[in-house]
C-alpha cells in the first residue's frame, strides 16, 4: 500500500511540478470557464433570431419596424444567393426581400421558423408575405463544417510544426541536421509542405464524404477556393506553432500549451457557433484571429456560395499577413539547439 | 596536413567556463580520442569545432580557415552524435536515402547500406536494429559524402563488448584515409583505436600524445587510465562521471 501511495504522489507531482505545465493544469479550467462565461454572457448564440435584409442595406422603414424587437438580429445581406445559403445552413432564420411585383416585402423563413414569419407579417401590417423555404436536413452540419476544417488545420499546424520542432530540437535532430549542408529553410519548408499535403488530403476526405452523405454543396470553384484557404490556414498555424516552439522548450509543456490555445480558439473563432454575444471589444479582437478569418472565409465559400474576389480578398490578405508575421518572428527567434 | 586548430579557446556559460583556454592542433589522417569525465568540456569543444557554437574568447580553425557558422565546410565534415534521432518507423533504406540526398551523393543509398553491411535489410525499421547495426548505419550515413574530417561523440557507449570491438575496427579503417575525432570514456577502447589521445578535464587539455607516449611518460603507469589519473587527478566511472 505504501508503494501505491508513493506512486500516486510521484505521478501527481510529475503533473504539477513541470513549471508552465503545472500552471496550465490549475489555470486552464478557470480560463475555459472564463471563456464560456464571456462567450455566452448574453445568452446562447441562437437565442436571438437573425433576419437578413436583401435590399442593398437595411431601408430605414424596415429598420424602424424591426427595431421594436430587440430579440431579432438584423443584418444587411448583399445577395439573395448568399442569403439563401445562410438560411439553408440555419445560420439565419428569415430573409426579407422586396416583393417582385408589388409594394412590400417577402419574408422567406425555414420550416422551423413559421411562427417568426407570422410575427414578421404582423409587425409589417400586411405589407409582407411569408414563404416557407425547405432547407436541407444537414443544414446546421454545413454551418459548423468550416469550423471542423479550421480546427483540423489549426491542430495540424500547431502539432505538426510546434510540437515537432520542439521534439526535433530535444532529440538533437536539428543539431544533427545543422552539421550537414541542408539549409534550414529547406527543412522548414519541407515540414510545412508535408503538413499542408496531409491536411489537404484530410480536407478532401471530409468534403467528399460530406458532399455524398450530408448534401454539402460543393462546386469546382468552391473546392478550389477552399483548397486555397486551407493552404493559407496551414501556413498560418504552422507559423504559430513554429513561434510557440521559440518559447517552449519541452514536449510535455508544448502539448499543454497547444491544448490551451486550441481550446481558446475553438471558443473564440466562431467555429461552431456565432460569437456576437461577446462583449463588442472582445468580439472586435476575435475578428482579427486567423482562425476566425479562416472559418469565415470557408463558410462564405462553401455554405453561402461566395465567389466574389472582393469579398474573399480581405480574409486572404489577413491570413497571408499572419503567415508572414509568424514566420518572420520564428526564423528570427527560434533556437536550433537546446542550450 | 593541419585539419583543426584552436588557440586560447574559452567558452563561458554565465560565470562558468566550459572551456578555459584550449590550445590544440589536429593533423590528419588518423584517429584522435578526446577523453575526459562528464562535464569536462568535450561536448562544448565539439560544438565549437563543428561550427555550432561561437567561442567567448580565442580562435578555432578548420582546414586552415576560421570557424564560423555560416562558412563552415559542411561538405568536408561528417558528424555522428551520441544519440542519433530516427523518425518513428523509419526504415534502414529511408535513413540511408535521406542522408545520401542531404549530402547530394548519387547512388549514396546503396553505398550506405553496403558499408553498414545492411544490404537486404532496407525495409527493416531502424529501431529494430541492434545497437551495433544501428551505429554502423549512422557512421555509414555520416560518411557517405567521403568527408575529410569525422566527429563521433561516444560512438560505442551503448554497445556490447563484441559490437564495441567491431565499431572500433571500423573507426580504425575510417582513420586511415581521413581524420577521425572521437570522444570516449573507455580507456581501453582509446588505447585500441586512437593514434592520439587528448586528456581534457575542467575545460583544459591536461595531456596530449599517442597512447604509448602518454603511458610511458608517467612513472609507474601501466595503462592509459593510470596516465589519465596522473594528469587529470581524477578517475572516470563506467557512466563517464568523475570519481
Amino acid at each position: 500500500m505504501r508503494v501505491f501511495w508513493l506512486l500516486v504522489r510521484l505521478r501527481v507531482l510529475d503533473s504539477l511540478r513541470g513549471g508552465l505545465s503545472g500552471v496550465l493544469f490549475v489555470a486552464m479550467p478557470l480560463v475555459i470557464l472564463g471563456l464560456v462565461a464571456l462567450v455566452f454572457a448574453n445568452g446562447q448564440p441562437f437565442e436571438r433570431r437573425t433576419v437578413l435584409v436583401v435590399a442593398g442595406g437595411v431601408p430605414p422603414d424596415v429598420a424602424a419596424v424591426l427595431a421594436a424587437y430587440p430579440e431579432l438580429r438584423v443584418e444587411a445581406e448583399p445577395s439573395e444567393a448568399r442569403a439563401m445559403g445562410r438560411l439553408r445552413s440555419r445560420a439565419a432564420s428569415a430573409a426579407l426581400l422586396p416583393a417582385p411585383a408589388a409594394r412590400g416585402w417577402v419574408a422567406r423563413v425555414t420550416p422551423n421558423e413559421r411562427l417568426l414569419g407570422a410575427g414578421l407579417g404582423h409587425a409589417f401590417g400586411g405589407e409582407l408575405s411569408v414563404e416557407v423555404t425547405e432547407v436541407p436536413r444537414w443544414g446546421y452540419v454545413h454551418y459548423i463544417f468550416p469550423g471542423l476544417l479550421t480546427s483540423t488545420a489549426l491542430l495540424a499546424g500547431l502539432f505538426g510544426m510546434g510540437y515537432a520542432m520542439v521534439r526535433y530540437r530535444q532529440s538533437l535532430f536539428l543539431k544533427k541536421l545543422a552539421t550537414t549542408p541542408l539549409s534550414r529553410s529547406t527543412f522548414v519548408l519541407a515540414q510545412v509542405v508535408a503538413r499542408a499535403l496531409l491536411v489537404l488530403a484530410q480536407t478532401a476526405l471530409l468534403v467528399g464524404t460530406s458532399a455524398v452523405a450530408l448534401d454539402l454543396p460543393v462546386t469546382a470553384t468552391s473546392a478550389a477556393l477552399l483548397a486555397g484557404f486551407v493552404v493559407l490556414g496551414v501556413l498560418v498555424f504552422t507559423g504559430v506553432g513554429f513561434l510557440l516552439a521559440c518559447a517552449v522548450k519541452t514536449e510535455g509543456v508544448m502539448v499543454d500549451v497547444i491544448n490551451a490555445l486550441g481550446t481558446a480558439l475553438v471558443f473564440l473563432s466562431e467555429m461552431f457557433f456565432p460569437n456576437d454575444t461577446l462583449p463588442s471589444s472582445l468580439a472586435a479582437v476575435t475578428r482579427l484571429l486567423p482562425s476566425t478569418m479562416m472559418v469565415g472565409a470557408i463558410r462564405a465559400v462553401l455554405v453561402f456560395g461566395e465567389t466574389r474576389p472582393s469579398a474573399l480578398l480581405q480574409p486572404a490578405v489577413g491570413l497571408a499577413a499572419w503567415a508572414v508575421a509568424t514566420y518572420a518572428a520564428s526564423l528570427y527567434a527560434f533556437r536550433w539547439d537546446r542550450r | 596536413m593541419e585539419v583543426l586548430r584552436t588557440a586560447g579557446l574559452v567558452v563561458r556559460y554565465g560565470n562558468k567556463a566550459a572551456l578555459a583556454g584550449v590550445d590544440l592542433t589536429v593533423d590528419g589522417p588518423g584517429v584522435v580520442g578526446v577523453l575526459g569525465p562528464n562535464g569536462a568540456g568535450k561536448t562544448t569543444l565539439f560544438d565549437v569545432l563543428q561550427g555550432a557554437l561561437a567561442p567567448s574568447e580565442g580562435e578555432a580553425f578548420v582546414f586552415g580557415r576560421p570557424i564560423t557558422r555560416s562558412t563552415y565546410p559542411r561538405r568536408r565534415v561528417g558528424v555522428v552524435l551520441q544519440r542519433e534521432f530516427v523518425m518513428e518507423g523509419m526504415s534502414v533504406g529511408e535513413y540511408a536515402e535521406l542522408f545520401a540526398a542531404i549530402h547530394g551523393v548519387d547512388g549514396g543509398r546503396s553505398r550506405v547500406l553496403d558499408r553498414a553491411a545492411l544490404t537486404g535489410r532496407e525495409r527493416t525499421p531502424v529501431e529494430r536494429l541492434s545497437g551495433g547495426e544501428a551505429q554502423r548505419l549512422f557512421i555509414a550515413a555520416a560518411t557517405v559524402h567521403e568527408p575529410e574530417l569525422v566527429f563521433l561523440d561516444e560512438p560505442t557507449s551503448q554497445l556490447d563488448p563484441e559490437s564495441k570491438l567491431a565499431i572500433g575496427a571500423a573507426l580504425r579503417d575510417l582513420g586511415r584515409a581521413r581524420t577521425v575525432v572521437m570522444t570516449t570514456h573507455d580507456m581501453r577502447e582509446a588505447e585500441r583505436v586512437c593514434d592520439r589521445v587528448v586528456f581534457v578535464t575542467e575545460g583544459l587539455v591536461r595531456a596530449d600524445g599517442t597512447p604509448e607516449d602518454l603511458v610511458r611518460g608517467v612513472p609507474g603507469a601501466r595503462t592509459l587510465e593510470d596516465a589519465f589519473v596522473f594528469h587529470a587527478k581524477t578517475r572516470i566511472g563506467d557512466r563517464g562521471d568523475a570519481l
